[in-house]
């Protein structure tokens, strides 16, 4: 007899649970409640004719009864909570529904230029260089002088200078200037970066703006070779780009320096294969760099027998074009850039 | 610099895959510029020009790079050692005083059968790009692309008297080939017979003396200019010819008797010319170019151990020719073609490019961190634009050129702009965000917060100023004066330090627009007379505070802040003064202003007669000082 009814609690309570489960109102789960609890319930029976069983018998079914009230109880209890109710329940719409919003703090953004300033910034802070400023209304002697670009340079028609007084005061054309200015003005050794506005006499379009943003570095300090530039801007790009990114380093002529050259990287978007943004050349000019000149030395002020350096230089714009999928250099610095969160 | 591979394999033996060519050119300093593309029968490869390389923009140029880059033979067209370019004279040119014209080479031919050029002329000239004209001028256009120095030709039946090269007069045009006309400039160099300009030297040819059908006799020319005023000239007339393009490098005087020696060549076997005269005006020589490498700064420099005799392969192969030799330097004689070849680190460079700058090992160096320049600037406008984007603001930059219709400084203004809308420097940060704002307002937002971190320019006692500004801009339907310095209070206690009067003007630039501009220099300045956290906002107990309620009456004229400050400057009871509601008027005369009094004992709890002596001198003080009264 005890065997029959603990196998007829079992099955009552299996199904008590599914029920429970998949009631939707109060009022249903109060009548689950009095069907399998209440007093007419098979649960009360049981307990009444307790009494009258044999001990044996009596301790295995207490048992089961015990065991039975505890779980429907429990899951009764905790399925009340869940459900919307009937007229004797307030509806709270915000406890009910876990896929509300929350109230969002406002929020800010940085421009994306600041954001790629500041990411390359901790690198070069990290190796030890100083975040170096100058003015933008700058000399010919530091723009263009002492970077071994005199007036009749083919480069100084290239860069279209836009003047304030031609030709002794210009805005600078590239962030060099500030290079010239610190070693000029600072004691050696100096390792510096240079994050910067830089100004061209163009006319606007998609690529190119009168106004940009250049990211340049200079070491000078004794015994510096190609070997230390190469491992500084191979370790920086890997840090840009991932570890994966394959580079290459090539001969390039840039005024300033000598030997000087030029780091690619492998198109990170064809992975080499050729497409529009790399031109269909497969690797993409990130860097122009070269041992500093050593007639920038000595117009610094530098003997070149002592010291030698290693320049760097990017331009920043495309970089967080790319970055940031924007396809127009002007909408970074006509107030046309608007952040809105839409998740 | 288009170079048909059909042409090129002339000089030197190619890699099998092109793509291994581009490759190693790329690597030694010329850069493909686009894919190869296929024209008359061959593949033509694009590459960068190199503006100090004038002889890459030759065949032979860069067929000894070729050359020396995969260790090849360079195999030179051959000229013969007898061949003349005739008779010297001086009747047929002279160049004038004061002329930017180093060289002029002229040779005379009579007897010229004027045809059409054999099929492997036409395809070289069209595989590079220039139109085949007759058997003379194709010759030219050829020895120029094949030794990059520019030839003319003219037809001598239909020049005057001699010719002259000098510098052109004021009001001279000229009708260049083509039969475009272009009023001249004394900068520019012209080639003339007595009747006037048959030639923009160094540029382009005229029409009347050009090379035609019934030509029997001609002058060929061959020339350096000071490539500066080539340059110049081709920027001013928008004029840029093959000839320019090469004259505008640096050209070595030795270069004209290369190519002029070469043309003979071609002129007498297709075109049956006779060579008659020479007259050579050789004004300014070249010297010959001769250096020191040392060993040891060619090692210290690349960061790879050379030897000597790597060095001296590698210079051979370039055409450098190598004279006394130790074991720690080489003397290198720089050839004619290599102009930009001036001084050791140019040579360095020529070793470790064509060693490969792959081949440079990677390290970084070892050397102590030099001292931290870094500007206080720097560090200062990270925290700012922090601290605003935590407020919800959103950063912009804004280009400093603009047009402003108002300057409240005296603008920086820019002599040159091509561009109508940017022709000054901003002086102020506001116009920038106020275009922002315009823009920001197409997207519906309810409430625009924008901000720049940015430099105004401005001229003053004649020097040229540039100050670090941030421009701050609050636009929403709430949004009051009061909120905007709320603002700008928020940011100064951010920052470290306590708001002060006038630090920036709070403008409203219309009911629902707040902008204020901040100087750097002064934040700064204040930040560093305190610690980084502001000294107010650190508590470590709790205090035991007492409340009281001060309901006053004010003159309108009463400043209800310096009401606050003198009130807790007061004593040292006072823990904390709050403004309980803004004031409101009372009368004609009078206003309301409702205070919030905590006070503290400095040590202990406070006790009631303390209280009462802070609340008695209060309002003895306001009395007197600010003629407010209890109400």
């Amino acid at each position: 007899m005890s065997g029959d009814v603990t196998q007829e609690l079992l099955a009552l309570q299996v199904q008590a649970s599914t029920e429970i489960e998949a009631v939707f109102t109060v009022d249903d789960l109060e009548k689950l409640s009095q069907q399998y609890l209440g007093k007419k319930s098979r649960y009360t029976e049981v307990s009444a004719e307790l009494r009258n069983l044999p001990p044996e018998t009596k301790k295995t079914v207490g048992q089961a009864l015990n065991h039975y009230k505890q779980t429907l109880t429990q899951a009764i209890e905790s399925k009340k909570p869940t459900l919307s109710s009937s007229a004797s329940q307030k509806f709270d719409p915000i406890t009910q529904d876990d896929s509300l919003p929350g109230i969002k703090p406002a929020l800010g953004h940085l421009h994306p230029t600041t954001v790629v300033i500041r990411k390359i910034n901790s690198f070069f802070r990290y190796l030890g260089y100083s975040v170096y400023e100058g003015p933008e209304i700058e000399s010919n002697e530091f723009n263009f002088e002492k970077l071994n670009l005199p007036a009749d340079h083919p480069a100084r028609e290239l860069a279209d200078t836009l003047y304030i007084f031609e030709p002794e005061v210009l805005l600078r054309t590239h962030t060099s200037s500030v290079e010239t200015r610190a070693m000029t003005n600072e004691e050696l050794p100096l390792r510096i970066v240079v994050p910067g506005k830089v100004y061209r006499n163009e006319n606007a379009n998609m690529t190119n703006n009168a106004m940009f943003y250049q990211y340049e570095g200079l070491v000078v300090d004794k015994n510096m070779s190609m070997a230390d530039l190469k491992g500084t801007l191979n370790r920086f790009v890997q840090f840009l780009y991932g570890p994966e990114v394959k580079t290459r380093f090539r001969c390039k002529y840039y005024p300033q320096v000598e030997p000087g050259g030029g780091l690619d990287i492998q198109c990170t978007f064809c992975h080499g294969d050729g497409c529009n943004v790399c031109k269909y050349r497969g690797w993409i000019e990130v860097l122009g760099c070269g041992m500093v000149h050593p007639t920038v030395l000595k117009k610094c002020g530098i003997d070149p027998e002592v010291w030698s350096g290693f320049a760097f230089g990017m331009g920043l714009d495309r970089l967080v074009m790319l970055t940031y999928g924007i396809n127009d250099i002007r909408k970074l610095y006509n107030g046309e850039l608007v952040f809105e969160e839409l998740a | 610099m288009k170079v048909p591979l059909t042409w090129l394999q002339e000089y030197v033996s190619l890699p099998t895959s092109t793509l291994d060519l581009t490759d190693r050119l790329t690597a030694i300093g010329h850069m493909q510029d686009h894919l190869p593309v296929e024209v008359a029968g061959t593949s033509v490869l694009d590459l960068e020009v190199r503006q100090n390389r004038a002889d890459c923009l030759s065949i032979i140029g860069l067929a000894r790079e070729v050359a020396a880059a995969t260790i090849q033979e360079l195999r030179l067209p051959v000229v013969s050692e007898t061949l003349s370019l005739g008779q010297a004279s001086d009747s047929l040119v002279t160049i004038a005083p004061q002329t930017e014209c180093y060289r002029f080479h002229a040779v005379r031919f009579d007897n010229v059968q004027i045809a059409p050029s054999p099929d492997w002329l036409v395809q070289r000239l069209q595989a590079y790009g220039i139109k085949t004209i007759n058997n003379i001028v194709d010759i030219t256009n050829f020895v120029m692309v094949e030794v990059g120095e520019p030839l003319h030709a003219f037809d001598r039946a239909q020049l005057q008297g001699s010719l002259v090269v000098r510098q052109a007069k004021v009001g001279e045009s000229f009708t260049m080939l083509g039969d475009k006309t272009i009023q001249l400039d004394p900068a520019d160099i012209v080639v003339a017979d007595d009747r006037g300009p048959v030639a923009m030297g160094g540029m382009i040819g005229g029409l009347s003396s050009g090379v035609s059908d019934q030509t029997t006799s001609i002058i060929l020319e061959a020339a350096t200019y000071n490539q500066a005023s080539i340059r110049r000239s081709s920027l001013r007339h928008s004029l840029r010819t093959e000839a320019s393009l090469r004259h505008e490098k640096f050209l070595h005087t030795e270069l004209t008797e290369v190519a002029l020696r070469r043309a003979v060549g071609l002129l007498q076997e297709l075109a049956g010319a006779e060579v008659v005269e020479q007259t050579d005006c050789l004004i300014q020589p070249e010297p010959k170019t001769v250096l020191s490498m040392r060993l040891a700064r060619l090692q210290s420099l690349s960061g790879i151990h050379f030897s000597l005799d790597q060095a001296t392969a590698i210079l051979n192969r370039l055409g450098f020719e190598l004279g006394a030799q130790s074991a720690t330097e080489l003397e290198v004689t720089v050839p004619y073609f290599r102009t930009d070849v001036v001084q050791e680190e140019d040579i360095i460079e020529e070793v470790l490019r064509i060693h490969g700058y792959d081949q440079i090992p990677d390290r970084l160096p070892t050397t102590a961190v030099p001292a931290d320049l870094t500007s206080p600037n720097y560090a200062l406008e990270e925290e700012i634009s922090d601290v605003l984007v935590g407020f919800g603001f959103d950063e912009q930059i804004t280009e400093p050129l603009t047009k402003e219709e108002f300057s409240v400084l005296e603008p920086v203004k820019l002599q040159n702009s091509l561009n109508s809308e940017k022709t000054m420097l901003r002086t102020s940060l506001k116009p920038g965000l106020v275009a922002a704002l315009e823009y920001q307002k197409k997207f519906r937002k309810t409430e625009v917060l924008l901000f720049e971190v940015g430099r105004i320019y401005y001229r003053e006692n004649d020097t040229f100023q540039e100050k670090n500004k941030v421009g701050v801009l609050v636009s929403g339907p709430i949004i009051s004066i009061l909120k905007v310095k709320g603002y700008l209070e928020g940011l100064c206690l951010r920052l470290g330090f306590s708001p002060l009067t006038g630090i920036a003007k709070l403008e409203m630039l219309d009911s629902v627009t707040g902008f204020f501009e901040l100087d750097l220099a002064t934040l700064l300045d204040q930040k560093n007379k305190t610690f980084q956290l502001h000294q107010n906002a650190l508590r470590t107990s709790v205090p035991q505070v007492v409340f009281e309620d001060f309901s006053l009456k004010a003159p309108h004229e009463v400043k209800v802040g310096e009401v606050m400050a003198a009130v807790t400057a007061l004593s040292p009871l006072i823990y904390r003064v709050e403004l309980g509601e803004y004031p409101r008027e009372l009368s004609a005369t009078e206003k309301s202003i409702f205070l919030k009094v905590q006070y503290h004992a400095t040590e202990g709890q406070i006790t009631t007669n303390q209280v009462q002596t802070a609340r008695q001198s209060i309002l003895e003080m306001v009395a007197e000082k600010y003629k407010t009264f209890l109400r």
